[in-house]
């Protein structure tokens, strides 16, 4: 079957599951509310169907749990997943490593420590409607990744190893600042920790009305580049042989990635795992060619974060489990099935 | 298209639908807590400035109350507004507390169950400082009042807990009648005390924690109770605040005569006189080592004055106050 | 402007890498159809040069034309549509499989925006059928063994379909039989298809059996550039390389062939003593025996002459490449009276007489007679191999016994040619 086909198989087949998922996420939580209350309320929000809902007959705090809280946290979920999973494909291809994650060049130590400051010393109502730690975590996470980069350029080339090295060098020095900081201002120190670990427990309309659009914008130009990442596996000489303009397509691969990782991670702290695992185990169902594995890994971190979460939330009702540990524990052991159960060579 | 276009294109663009995006704004959530029928308490608006040093309103008494902070919750109990609590903390539930029967708990002070607070819309949420603090702001932004605990820092600040949350009750003549209660109790036992001499006063450490030694301050409330059971809190003489990690060698060196600890450290006192470090101390040669239960001690409310600040005397001054024992 | 017969046109190559001179005023053209090995030690500047023709290094300075148009104004695809290279090992960082591998070699011609049509699938399944992969098209790249993954590679270079080829040492890992069947290959691609190439080649042989045109290069300049015979010489590569070689031509195939000359630590400070007391020596020569004799005395500094020899024989053409003077006669005829006279002139006016492992039959008699003559003249004479004379007459008995007669009067018997050196000192 031709590439492209295939492709559009498995990226229907992954939205059906998306959807399924988002239906069972919308109708489980702390607040039972019926399936088909949960099923007025959302189509109500669709426009176009909504003139033909009518939710008089629901709790007004049913429609509120549904519209302001389930839903922009189900969503927000679904799109850091996405953006997680595609810097996660991106950064493994690049550096050829499989140990790569979407934070291997400071985004999370950057962002941590924006986040910090944010959270510390500055006071304000935030930006576009969108928090001001939130602004001043992506700014952090931005300013390590250009800091790093530069770092790393020697004559127009950048050094993927050196790009290693130094996003490890700068993550260390980084995360010592904040600790400082947090030592320095114990009264804070909670609000960081948690922060840092992240979760959608307070995510909005707001935030998300910002992240997705952006994220959607940079996740699709970066699948462009797909064909070009197939083959700047093979060596960085091989692919300028084979036509690649290799210098420029990794600057912009690593661009686009950063910024990806960098405006998930402002949105909902650092959860880790994902961004690593998921191309991982797409790579053993679909196979190494990115130009299948991008898209389909996309939507598979989106359903697996969304799934995490949901997770989170409902597992120790009406306790909250952070979205991370839950992250941590689904997704490793899977993989070890997935890796034990395949005799085909992974990377 | 050249790709340069194309890539230039998709940042405009990204520009655009953002500034579109913060134009109109988001959908923002419309409904307000909508009261429920007539109150029984007197309809004055209420205002009182909470621990983080905001200013927290209501029209009127609060009808409905989620308490994430067990420690006012005692104070609502003293007050007998218990009926207007509408949820309590999971973790008081999984304690079995007494005052949170009946109650499934709504989270915690650390991860707020949100949906069920807003399914609750209570009138007010009364939780601690600190928390992640984009869970608060949602629920803010949900249209629920939030009252944040004070961390007293002596035992006036008791008092004004005590009159916020009457405040916040509609019961304020209560609160002021339990204040008042209270300074009695505090001056019954300060007034034997405050005249000795400072030879006559013992030297009194509060280990909070042993790894790294955790003390308090002369800042803390703490030790402002040391100090009003007629004790010297060693580490308030070193002119040390807040809870500061404190030196093994200062305090073999200052060898205090009384060694107090909260129940969470040490369940008895050999886990206290076993420690190697203490062996020549005083306090654990002569066996002057108390455990507090941490319910009376590390809650901010009126136990402190009716359970911590006696169990201190008796252990302090046992010749004054009668031989140590547990209240609980 | 008028078509360029060339198809690559270098002028005025230089490039450094940081302070080191890698290449220095390299100029040469590229005919289309035209199959070029660029020969040289390591670090002469081989893959330096197809590295810059190919746009991978870019800053050069001179001018670089592929097609006509100058290097440095094409882009990436268009230069990878015009040559396409074939490296030593490739190593892909995931498990692709074969097809996926060849598919890449259409880059060039598929958009960012666009897909694989069906011209890539049709060129890529040439490519795979050229180099005999269809069949396992699906398995994974990993899997496969070094001449099945070259194969690949190859057929990678294949499908984009580039008039010219650059093969950097494609074949050097690989075992024999690969290597006949991918020069064939390329072969093929340039008899048939006229596909230019240029190849480098660990083993000089595979160069210049197969190409037409040798470029000698040498520190980063060119030594020599023209056809084999002209620059497959033994001075270009004692210039080029610093070794010794023997250049003989293969009979079968009409082919030169180069052969390293191997001398061991012993020999070498045999050789390094020089010739001092016997500096004029002639070799008999006969069947190819000779060969090696002369070819270590020449090593050592003697001066050399040969005979009787026949026209056909080996040991001809090691003198005619040494430029030894020799007595040669028509091949199948009996030595003539003219071939022992110019013979016994050379024996006459040199020192020495060596008679290696020759075969004796009736019509080279003549030769060992003038052995004997010589031992008389009081000249030095050295046998070699006098044990296995018995095998190697043909004359009755009548070469034995004259063998026992030379070495009663006089003549040194050794065992091996190395020994010759010795005696002669």
């Amino acid at each position: 079957m031709r590439t492209g086909t295939r492709t559009l198989k498995y990226i229907v087949i992954l939205l059906i599951i998306l959807g399924l998922i988002i239906i069972v996420a919308a109708s489980t939580g702390a607040v039972k509310i019926s399936l088909k209350d949960t099923g007025l309320i959302m189509a109500s929000r669709i426009p176009g169907i909504n003139r033909y809902i009518n939710t008089d007959l629901i709790d007004y705090q049913d429609i509120v749990i549904i519209s302001q809280i389930r839903l922009p946290r189900i969503f927000l979920s679904i799109f850091v997943g996405m953006a997680l999973a595609g810097a996660g494909v991106i950064f493994q291809g690049l550096f050829r490593n499989p140990m790569a994650d979407p934070y291997v060049i400071g985004v999370s130590s950057g962002a941590a420590l924006g986040a910090t400051i944010g959270l510390v010393f500055v006071t304000g109502a935030g930006l576009l409607g969108v928090s001001t730690i939130t602004v001043f975590a992506l700014l952090g996470a931005l300013g390590t990744t250009f800091l790093v980069y530069n770092i790393s350029r020697i004559r127009g080339k950048v050094s993927v190893i050196t790009l290693l090295l130094s996003g490890i060098a700068l993550s260390a020095m980084l995360s010592a600042i904040t600790y400082f900081i947090m030592i320095l201002r114990t009264q804070d120190m909670a609000k960081i920790v948690f922060w840092v670990m992240g979760g959608f427990t307070s995510a909005t309309w707001g935030n998300f009305n910002v992240l997705a659009p952006i994220v959607t914008v940079l996740i699709i130009i970066s699948g462009f580049f797909m064909r070009d990442l197939n083959i700047i596996s093979l060596g960085d000489e091989r692919a300028v042989q084979l036509g690649v303009q290799t210098d420029r397509v990794k600057k912009i691969l690593l661009i686009l990635a950063s910024l990806i990782a960098a405006v998930a991670v402002s949105m909902s702290g650092v959860i880790g795992f994902v961004g690593l695992i998921t191309p991982h185990i797409l790579r053993l169902l679909v196979g190494p060619d990115h130009k299948i594995l991008y898209p389909t890994s996309v939507i598979a971190g989106g359903i697996f974060m969304l799934m995490s979460d949901t997770l989170a939330r409902t597992v120790l009702m009406p306790r909250e489990i952070p979205v991370g540990i839950i992250t941590s524990i689904a997704g490793v052991p899977f993989f070890l099935y997935l890796l034990l159960k395949s005799k085909k060579q992974i990377f | 298209m050249s790709k340069k276009k194309v890539l230039i294109t998709a940042v405009v663009t990204i520009f655009l639908i953002v500034a579109a995006l913060s134009i109109f704004p988001g959908c923002k959530n419309t409904g307000t807590a909508e009261v429920a029928g007539e109150s029984e308490a007197e309809k004055t608006p209420v205002k009182v400035v909470d621990g983080d040093e905001n200013i927290v309103e209501l029209a009127g008494p609060a009808l409905s109350i989620v308490v994430l902070a067990p420690s006012a919750l005692e104070i609502i109990d003293a007050l007998g507004a218990m009926e207007l609590v509408v949820e309590v903390d999971s973790w008081s539930v999984e304690q079995h507390d007494p005052l949170a029967e009946g109650f499934e708990g709504a989270g915690d002070a650390f991860g707020p169950n949100i949906e069920k607070i807003a399914e609750l819309n209570p009138d007010i949420l009364i939780t601690p400082t600190g928390g992640p603090e984009d869970d608060f702001l949602k629920i803010s932004d949900l249209g629920i009042e939030i009252y944040r605990v004070i961390n007293v820092k002596g035992i006036e600040g008791v008092y004004d807990e005590i009159i916020n949350i009457s405040k916040i009750v509609g019961f304020g003549d209560k609160g002021e009648e339990l204040v008042n209660e209270l300074k009695g109790e505090v001056d019954a036992i300060y007034s034997q005390v405050k005249d000795l001499n400072d030879d006559d006063k013992p030297e009194v450490f509060y280990e909070v924690w042993n790894d790294p030694l955790t003390s308090t301050g002369g800042d803390t409330y703490i030790s402002d109770l040391i100090e009003k059971a007629g004790g010297i809190n060693i580490v308030a003489e070193d002119n040390l605040t807040g809870w500061p990690e404190y030196s093994v060698e200062r305090l073999i060196e200052k060898n205090p005569d009384i060694i107090i600890a909260p129940v969470s450290l040490a369940s008895d006192p050999s886990v206290i006189t076993g420690d190697e470090r203490f062996a020549s101390i005083d306090a654990v040669i002569n066996g002057r080592v108390y455990i507090i239960p941490d319910n009376s001690i590390s809650r901010p409310n009126q136990n402190l004055i009716k359970k911590a600040l006696p169990m201190l005397a008796k252990a302090i001054h046992p010749e004054i106050f009668g031989e140590f024992e547990i209240i609980e | 402007m008028a078509v360029d017969e060339n198809i690559i046109s270098v002028k005025n190559l230089n490039f450094s890498y940081g302070k080191k001179k890698i290449l220095d005023d390299v100029s040469f053209n590229v005919g289309k159809g035209d199959f070029i090995s660029i020969l040289g030690p390591n670090g002469a500047g081989k893959s330096t040069i197809v590295n810059l023709i190919s746009s991978i290094l870019k800053d050069y300075e001179g001018r670089i034309e592929v097609g006509g148009r100058n290097l440095r104004r094409l882009n990436s695809k268009d230069v990878a549509k015009m040559m396409a290279v074939v490296p030593q090992y490739t190593d892909p960082g995931f498990s692709f499989t074969v097809a996926e591998m060849v598919m890449m070699g259409r880059n060039p011609y598929i958009s960012r925006f666009g897909t694989e049509r069906k011209e890539d699938y049709h060129a890529a399944d040439e490519a795979m059928e050229k180099t005999k992969i269809l069949t396992f098209a699906n398995r994974k790249f990993s899997e496969l063994s070094g001449g099945e993954k070259q194969r690949v590679i190859i057929a990678q270079a294949l499908a984009q379909d580039s008039p010219i080829l650059l093969l950097d040492e494609p074949t050097s890992h690989l075992d024999i039989n690969f290597q006949i069947e991918f020069m064939n290959l390329f072969l093929d691609l340039n008899k048939r298809e006229k596909k230019t190439i240029i190849g480098i080649f660990q083993d000089i042989n595979l160069a210049i059996q197969n190409s037409q045109k040798i470029m000698l290069l040498k520190e980063g300049r060119i030594f020599s550039f023209g056809s084999v015979e002209d620059t497959i010489n033994r001075e270009n590569i004692k210039n080029v390389f610093g070794s010794d070689v023997f250049i003989g031509r293969n009979p079968v195939t009409g082919n030169l062939y180069v052969s390293p000359v191997f001398n061991t630590a012993i020999e070498r400070d045999i050789i390094a003593q020089g010739a001092n007391k016997c500096s004029r020596v002639h070799v008999i020569g006969g069947g190819g025996a000779a060969s090696q004799v002369i070819s270590l005395l020449h090593s050592s500094g003697y001066v050399i002459s040969c005979g009787v020899i026949n026209t056909l024989d080996s040991d001809l053409d090691t003198a005619r490449m040494l430029e030894i003077p020799y007595a040669a006669e028509a091949p199948f005829s009996p030595i003539s009276l003219d071939s022992q006279n110019k013979n016994f002139e050379f024996i006459k006016s040199s020192d020495a007489v060596i008679l290696p492992a020759v075969e004796f039959g009736p019509g080279n008699f003549s030769n060992l007679l003038s052995v004997n003559k010589a031992i008389g003249l009081r000249k030095k004479v050295i046998i070699i191999d006098k044990e296995n004379i018995r095998k190697r007459d043909h004359t009755d008995g009548k070469a034995e016994k004259l063998y026992g007669k030379m070495i009663k009067n006089g003549a040194i018997a050794v065992e091996t040619i190395n020994e010759v050196l010795k005696q002669l000192q």
